[in-house]
């Protein structure tokens, strides 16, 4: 007793300066890195750009805004690590789900992970590149290898490759989102409608299932990518579009499982109608596969724009897989595909470590019944 | 006099036989529940019970059917052959299943309040604050120590009969006339499953709600019922009073049912056994249904089916107590 007292006495100490540190030091990584990287990223903009956010912190400019909103998660996570701290753990209080996911060290740290991808690519062109809206800076030299000036070094057409980088990461990772959950969003819904009601439905769906399963996804989407002019969202749907299927499968292996437990017979018993069954109970119970599937299904979806971008197929615009095919051969100008292939690694990593502490804690061998 | 809450005529349930066919896995069951009487419906397992109680609302698996001919009225309204959406509102609002195994029968993801509120918004409209404080009433009127936290919780952190009690609130929210409760006590201890019982009768008599239960067991109904019917192989071969059933059955199968249940007071004699099973439906015996297993069974009970003797209302199948141009009618 005694000395999670003390250990709490110094976690205070310690929270004021590093909130989530101690959250960390107690084994709970992801939480503590979740409040850790705003709180760094925070005092590291106003350590290095003191002059900008002064000057622009009370204006309506996208700037202003990012700052804020950066001082703000900085502020909140400074309060909850200290709360977190100073408040006694529960003892025996039982844990939810989503809590168990995030108490899990490696799904903590893909979390810790997406989070940072997420801040950098909304908060990062505002916050750490020059000013001038009308950006492209060229520089005087191609090639130049990562410097102060240009963290991420120069390409061959002479402009900052961090600059590309970040304007690719808003791009890629939202047309990953875009495309996974789109494509989620159709699989689930026909999926679970298929497997629930059987009978010719399942079997229609099922037979279009196959049918774009069997089609070959990079042949299918390069023909789409030869045919349309791709602006990024166009490309989602196209991605979503070959992805479905898959989740569509996943999720009605569970319905047909699901439609046949005893509490949807007792629903109907009680009168309550097939759509409301469908939605507020079948689908509920799949929410581990459901949540699984769609994390995969956005790290997939990544893979695939930039292997499209690689092709060439992909958009002009910057994204992580035009800098990786303008990387090229990688030595020795690794700095120009070296950064976003990294980083595209990493968030499709991180993405599978989330889905895979999903599926356990949703694991139905894994559930405890009393 | 009043006309029965529920009444069944001639029901018959068809069930798929492998290698194509159907075979009427109930076979021309007469039955009635007044308002606010407890009947109890005994036999071994596939004797029909369990049929019998789904064909109410038309809850039979996929491949069953109800037999053409057959007539299910509540309140005189025909229930068989009712479009699904008349028959939806007759679930759950006028007619209430409680089933064997709670474990089961509660979705595992939700909270039980969540599930209960659900039943008052579709069957009674009600949302928001006045759902809530509905929910609270029901399950501390099934008996439930603390319906607040009950409410909040999800269904596995309930023991066995505290999750029996809260399907019976489930139950109750439509505010029924009549509840079926099929086996409500089998899955639960011993010790448990009285409690239950007396919730049952409780209700029945607080709220005016008649009670179909389906049980195995003779111990049970007696506890419980006014009226108990006896099935074998489909069919109802004793009905009466519970008194009068068990005191003087006159079925050899009633018979051989109390015979086969433990005593725990009276000569210490082992409970008899019933040889043999009761057959598929497929392969039902002709005459009285029963005579391959019955030890009094005559030459005349294997060609011809038994007429209903006794008089009413204690009344059963058997050619044993027939008697030619007397008592019998």
């Amino acid at each position: 007793m005694q000395s999670v007292a003390r250990h709490q006495r110094g976690g205070v100490g310690l929270s004021v300066f590093l909130p989530g540190a101690p959250q960390i030091l107690a084994g709970r990584v992801a939480e503590g890195l979740l409040a850790l990287m705003p709180w760094l990223s925070a005092i590291l903009l106003l350590v290095l750009r003191a002059d900008l956010v002064s000057s622009q912190l009370g204006e309506g400019s996208t700037v202003g805004r990012a700052s804020m909103a950066l001082l703000a998660a900085a502020g909140l996570a400074w309060a909850w690590s200290l709360r977190d701290v100073s408040t006694p753990p529960e003892a025996g209080a039982g844990q939810g789900a989503w809590v168990r996911i995030v108490r899990d060290p490696w799904a903590g740290i893909g979390l810790a992970i997406l989070l940072f991808f997420a801040g950098l690519s909304l908060l990062g062109p505002p916050l750490l590149l020059p000013e001038d809206p009308g950006r492209t800076q060229t520089t005087e030299e191609g090639f130049l290898p990562p410097s102060m000036d240009h963290p991420m070094g120069t390409d061959n057409a002479k402009s900052d490759v961090f600059e590309r980088f970040l304007d690719g990461a808003r791009v890629t990772l939202g047309i990953g989102l875009l495309a996974g959950l789109g494509g989620a969003l159709i699989g689930v819904t026909l999926g679970a409608w298929a497997g629930f009601t059987g009978g010719w439905v399942d079997r229609v769906v099922m037979r279009c299932v196959d049918f774009f399963i069997a089609l070959p996804k990079l042949v299918l989407l390069i023909a789409l990518a030869a045919l349309y002019d791709l602006g990024p969202v166009t490309l989602a749907l196209f991605i979503a579009f070959v992805q479905w299927p898959a989740l569509a499968r996943i999720v009605r292996a569970e319905a047909v499982a699901l439609a046949q437990r005893e509490f949807v017979h007792a629903l109907r018993a009680f009168g309550v109608s097939e759509r409301r069954i469908l939605f507020r109970h079948v689908l509920p119970n799949a929410q581990g596969v459901i949540l699984v599937g769609t994390a995969l299904a956005v790290a997939n979806a990544l893979l695939i724009e930039a292997g499209l971008s690689f092709l060439g197929l992909g958009l002009d615009s910057a994204s992580w897989g035009r800098l990786i095919k303008d990387g090229g051969a990688l030595f020795p100008h690794w700095w120009v595909g070296g950064f976003a292939g990294m980083s595209l690694v990493l968030v499709v990593v991180a993405l599978n470590l989330v889905a895979d502490a999903v599926r356990d804690v949703f694991d139905p061998r894994a559930d405890v019944t009393v | 006099m009043r006309s029965p809450l529920l009444e069944i005529r001639n029901l018959g349930v068809e069930v798929p036989v492998p290698g194509g066919g159907a075979a009427a896995a109930v076979d021309g069951v007469d039955l009635s529940v007044a308002h606010g009487e407890r009947v109890g419906l005994v036999g071994e397992s596939g004797a029909g019970k369990s049929l019998t109680t789904l064909a109410l609302p038309n809850l039979l698996p996929p491949g069953v059917r109800i037999r053409p001919g057959s007539s299910v009225r509540l309140d005189g309204r025909e229930l068989v052959g009712a479009p699904t959406r008349d028959l939806r509102a007759v679930r759950g609002k006028r007619v209430a299943l409680v089933f064997q195994d709670p474990t089961h029968a509660l979705n595992p993801a939700l909270t039980v309040g969540s599930q209960i509120r659900e039943v008052l918004l579709v069957h009674r409209g009600l949302r928001g604050g006045e759902a809530r404080a509905e929910t609270l009433r029901l399950l501390s009127e099934v008996g439930l120590p603390d319906p607040a936290r009950t409410a909040a919780d999800p269904p596995h952190r309930l023991s066995g009969g505290m999750r029996q009690r809260a399907c019976i609130a489930l139950a109750l929210a439509g505010e029924p006339d009549l509840l079926v409760a099929d086996e409500p006590t089998t899955a639960l201890d011993v010790t448990v499953q009285a409690r239950i019982l007396d919730l049952l009768v409780h209700l029945s008599e607080a709220r005016g709600l008649a009670l179909l239960l389906v049980s195995h067991d003779l111990a049970v109904v007696s506890r419980t019922c006014h009226r108990v019917a006896v099935m074998y192989a489909g069919r109802v071969v004793e009905k009466g009073p519970v008194k009068a059933v068990l005191e003087r059955p006159l079925h050899p199968y009633t018979r051989a049912l109390l015979a086969a249940r433990p005593r725990l007071t009276g000569p210490r004699t082992l409970p008899a056994p019933i040889a043999g099973s009761i057959p598929a439906p497929s392969a039902w015996p002709t005459g009285c249904r029963f005579h391959p297993r019955c030890p009094d069974a005559l030459d005349r009970c294997r060609r011809e089916a038994p007429p209903w003797v006794g008089l009413s209302p204690h009344r059963a199948t058997c050619w044993l107590h027939w008697e030619p141009g007397g008592g019998a009618s």
